[in-house]
């Protein structure tokens, strides 16, 4: 087991420093002159020579990535053109929503999804399967933005029963922090609940007609401990690496959901930042998400690894 | 065993046994019209080539069909008296692994993955004995050793990719014997193994078969385990038995051209190519499909003796000599 | 064709609604001048945010657009946007994954890599940083969209690639020293295009979904250009007062991206039956 783990720390480090290069090169060679946003078209040319060789822009660009690596590790991020804060400081004021979101919308979503799956194959081929797999087709069909909007005009809009945006955190006031919640966290989850649905049912089918349950029932082992005991656990474990491979749409997707629903989270944040051409913002967010995105993917490999005996117990 | 002495009743009767299975095309008669019965402490082969519905036999007495197809199950098959088909699959559990155990073929995919040797082996007698875990960790550990597994204790505790093959199979035994079955089942239980450890697998189940006292079904291709382990033989052909009789009768006397042509098809008694699948070089044609099955006669297209009356007539069994049935006109 | 699996109901469902969506959707796209009533950027300042009347059979918007015109005319956009997309991610993507699988050792590693760094990115948030960089045009999207839906035809495809490779007949044509080119082309290449083709149908799918998105937050494809995503906006934004906005936009998108998906579903149905 432990080779494995260490494998897959040096591999962790050696992806964040591709895509730290790949952010990098994006900002900094991609948008065309820096200085000349900052400044604005009508600088003269001599301003320009100045801020850059101010700035160091004129230094080779393996140069400029190191020093910029060096300051990213300490936590700088720079400043940021449109708010009076530290790049940093507004990441660190917003992530705890969009982790909300996205740790409440998983976890909502495995708790009906696994069910549901293991009903829909249990029912093999019933009207109830067939429902819930047409339903499920049409759920990851849908964009999640629309179902948001539907969602407030029913809930909000006409029944009025659930607010259509704003935040209360969590320690302020929990009750309201998860009324406001429960739309957002909803419409993220839909369209992951008709994945991880599926995938379940596919699994749990594919175990149960697997030959060592046909051993299980040959030993007169009672039907119920066939599906718990010897079926669900093997179906639980390529479930972990399907939500692994999924935890960076969560993101992408809280992008939309926050906009939607007007939450205070580092996805809307992205979108404000990209609107208002905040630079370093932009590169400071990015980072950030896909930096959790990087980590998160290492704790599931790590998870995997120590659940399945194959691996475990080389 | 006490029952067929006390009632002369044999231990096992299937009657017209029929295992229909729907698919796409048609329906597929895997068992068609099967009657056998078995006695204590006797050993029963049923031999013949993949797909001529030996598994589906043993399968349908256990009431262990596959889980998602629909199948339509004729006859009866009367344990000590009770007809299991019309059991539960509640009732069933209850015998299955305790009164009549099953061997299967593959070890490497019999086994379940996540879970301990030890957990598969107690969860036996702690289901049918009703025994806690201690005493269920104890037996196991007898088991283990009944199947000469060396070091037990450590065996308990490790997960099946860690064992090899041959081992797996021991396993595999160990849990189809622990309740001391009245009838084992075992579907070619040697062919996915090595050919040294194969003959140490038939040794074992036949030393435990004296000890425990079990009948035994053995289920296989490979008539020289036939010739070894057992007394009376079937011969199957898509779903039907065309030859019956002791081991004696068939080997000296085969009267189906089937049989004897698989017989004429041994090389040499125990071995196998490559696949552990014996090839009937002397056979012409190959197993139709199992869903448009020719007319009259099964066999029919295949055999070098048939006449007009077996491409229309569908054979009987009739009784060529005392217990030896044969499916033919000839 | 055979056309006996057809017989099983699922599938012949599947088949018959995929491709009808889909075909109608290319109708749409090709046929849009002739289809639709109105000319979709034009606005008619009369006649704003109107519900759904016999003139107007979706409504008009903000700008007294007519809905339903702009709705065919968007399919325009985004199955041109899908399209493309997957086109170019799937050529880089094959490719790449045909390098990786079939030369292996450091190159397999170096493109591998590579491909994972990219599928760490969030694929919205890549495609929205990309878009901002380079500017907000069509082909910057399409472009964006292609670097994001690479990665999924790359790993797929070298996977693929790999296990073809340990097959016996590829072991032979190297023994004769057929040139490498030849043998991609002819051995591997044909046993990996049916699950390119699934592949492709899901990853428009995908690509419309994201377009969309990326319009409804305004970093998309820019106006005047009706899209799908866009038009969700201003339903969006008119929520309270004129909610038919944001009804047929979100049906659109959802019965295009459905039509692709099930239609990726039935190839891949079909693809196993004939396996068999």
């Amino acid at each position: 087991m432990f080779p494995h783990i260490v494998r897959r720390l040096i591999y962790l480090v050696l992806v964040l420093f591709i895509m730290s290069a790949i952010v990098f090169f994006l900002m900094n060679i991609v948008t065309g002159d820096p200085v000349v946003i900052m400044l604005g078209q009508s600088a003269t040319q001599e301003t320009i020579t100045k801020l850059r060789e101010q700035l160091g822009l004129n230094r080779p660009v393996i140069v400029q990535y190191l020093d910029w690596i060096s300051h990213v590790i300490r936590g700088d991020l720079g400043d940021s053109y449109t708010l009076p804060m530290t790049v940093s400081e507004v990441i660190l004021q917003r992530f705890p929503v969009t982790i909300e979101l996205t740790l409440l919308s998983m976890i909502f979503s495995l708790i009906i999804a696994i069910p549901l799956g293991i009903f829909a194959a249990i029912k093999f081929n019933s009207k109830t399967d067939i429902t819930l797999m047409g339903f499920s087709a049409a759920c990851i069909s849908m964009p999640n933005f629309w179902i948001g909007i539907l969602l407030i005009l029913l809930f909000s809009l006409k029944l009025n029963l659930l607010p259509a945006s704003g935040y209360v955190p969590f320690l302020t006031s929990p009750l309201k922090n998860l009324r406001l919640m429960i739309l957002p966290v909803v419409t993220l989850s839909i369209w992951y609940i008709a994945v991880y649905m599926r995938f379940t049912r596919s699994t749990f089918i594919e175990t149960l007609r697997s030959d060592y349950i046909l051993v299980a029932r040959a030993k007169g082992m009672q039907e119920r401990r066939v599906l718990w005991v010897h079926a669900f656990k093997n179906t639980l474990i390529p479930l972990v690496t399907v939500v692994g491979v999924n935890i960076s749409g969560l993101f992408g997707g809280a992008v939309v959901t926050e906009t939607v629903f007007s939450l205070p989270g580092l996805g809307r944040l992205l979108v404000d930042a990209i609107l208002g051409k905040d630079l370093p913002l932009i590169e400071g967010i990015v980072l950030f998400i896909t930096t959790a995105v990087i980590l998160c993917n290492l704790v599931v490999d790590i998870l995997y690894v120590t659940i399945d005996p194959k691996i475990r117990y080389d | 065993m006490n029952w067929e002495s006390s009632t002369g009743m044999p231990l096992l009767e299937v009657k017209h046994l029929r295992t229909h299975i729907p698919v796409i095309d048609g329906i597929v008669r895997a068992v068609d019209g099967l009657d056998f019965s078995l006695g204590s402490h006797e050993s029963l082969g049923i031999a013949g080539e993949s797909g001529c519905g030996k598994t589906m036999v043993a399968l349908s007495i256990m009431g262990l069909a596959p889980f998602f197809t629909k199948r339509i199950l004729q006859g009866q098959v009367f344990f000590k008296g009770k007809d299991l088909l019309k059991f539960d699959n509640k009732e069933l559990s209850e015998i299955r692994g305790n009164k009549i155990a099953m061997i299967f073929q593959e070890p490497m995919t019999s086994l379940n993955p996540i879970l301990t040797i030890g957990t598969q082996i107690s969860e036996i007698f702690i289901r049918h004995e009703g025994v806690d875990q201690t005493s269920a960790h104890d037996k196991s550990i007898e088991m283990l050793g009944m199947v000469s597994i060396p070091s037990a204790r450590k065996t308990l505790g490790q997960y099946p990719h860690q064992l090899s093959g041959g081992m797996r199979q021991r396993v595999m035994i160990a849990m189809a014997l622990a309740c001391r079955p009245e009838i084992l089942i075992a579907d070619e239980p040697t062919t996915a193994l090595d050919s040294t450890i194969q003959a140490q697998i038939l040794e074992l189940i036949k030393d435990l078969q004296n000890q425990v006292g079990t009948s035994i079904i053995f289920i296989t291709h490979n008539l020289g385990i036939i010739a070894e382990s057992t007394q009376r033989v079937i011969i199957m052909y898509l779903g039907q038995a065309v030859e019956m009789g002791s081991v004696f009768d068939l080997f000296d006397r085969p009267m189906h051209p089937y049989t004897q042509a698989l017989l004429n098809a041994v090389p040499k008694l125990g071995t196998r190519s490559k696949e552990g699948k014996k090839r009937l070089e002397e056979i012409m044609g190959s197993v139709p499909n199992p869903v448009s099955m020719p007319s009259g006669c099964r066999f029919h297209p295949r055999c070098p003796k048939r006449n007009r009356k077996c491409e229309e007539h569908e054979p009987e069994l009739w009784e060529a000599g005392s217990g030896h049935l044969v499916r033919c006109w000839l | 064709m055979d056309l006996r699996i057809l017989r099983i109901s699922k599938q012949y469902k599947s088949f018959y609604i995929g491709s009808a969506i889909t075909l109608t959707l290319i109708a749409c796209a090709v046929f849009a001048e002739y289809m639709s009533p109105f000319d979709p950027i034009s606005q008619d300042m009369s006649a704003i945010l109107k519900p759904p009347n016999p003139k107007h059979w979706l409504g008009t918007d903000y700008l007294g657009r007519d809905i339903f015109s702009r709705i065919i005319f968007g399919s325009r956009v985004s199955l041109m946007v899908g399209f493309f997309s997957m086109l170019f991610a799937l050529i880089s993507g094959v490719g790449l994954g045909l390098i990786a699988g079939f030369y292996g050792s450091w190159i397999d590693n170096i493109i591998m890599r590579i491909t994972d760094t990219l599928l760490a990115f969030p694929r919205l948030v890549l495609a929205l940083t990309i878009t901002a960089f380079l500017g907000q045009s069509f082909w910057n999207v399409i472009l964006a969209l292609s670097i994001t839906g690479m990665p999924v035809f790359s790993r797929l495809i070298r996977g693929e690639t790999l296990s073809i490779m340990t097959r016996d007949y590829i072991r032979s044509a190297k023994a004769f020293s057929a040139s490498k080119s030849r043998i991609i082309l002819v051995h591997v290449l044909p046993n990996v295009m049916n699950l390119v083709i699934v592949q492709a149908s899901l990853s428009i799918a995908f690509a419309i979904l994201t377009e969309a998105s990326m319009s409804f937050l305004g970093l998309g494809i820019p106006p005047p250009h009706p899209s799908w995503g866009m038009m969700l906006q201003s339903g969006y934004s008119y929520m309270g007062v004129a909610p038919w906005l944001a009804l047929a936009p979100g049906i659109v998108i959802f019965i295009a991206v459905l039509g692709f998906n099930f239609l990726g579903e039935w190839i891949e149905h079909y693809i196993a039956h004939m396996a068999r």
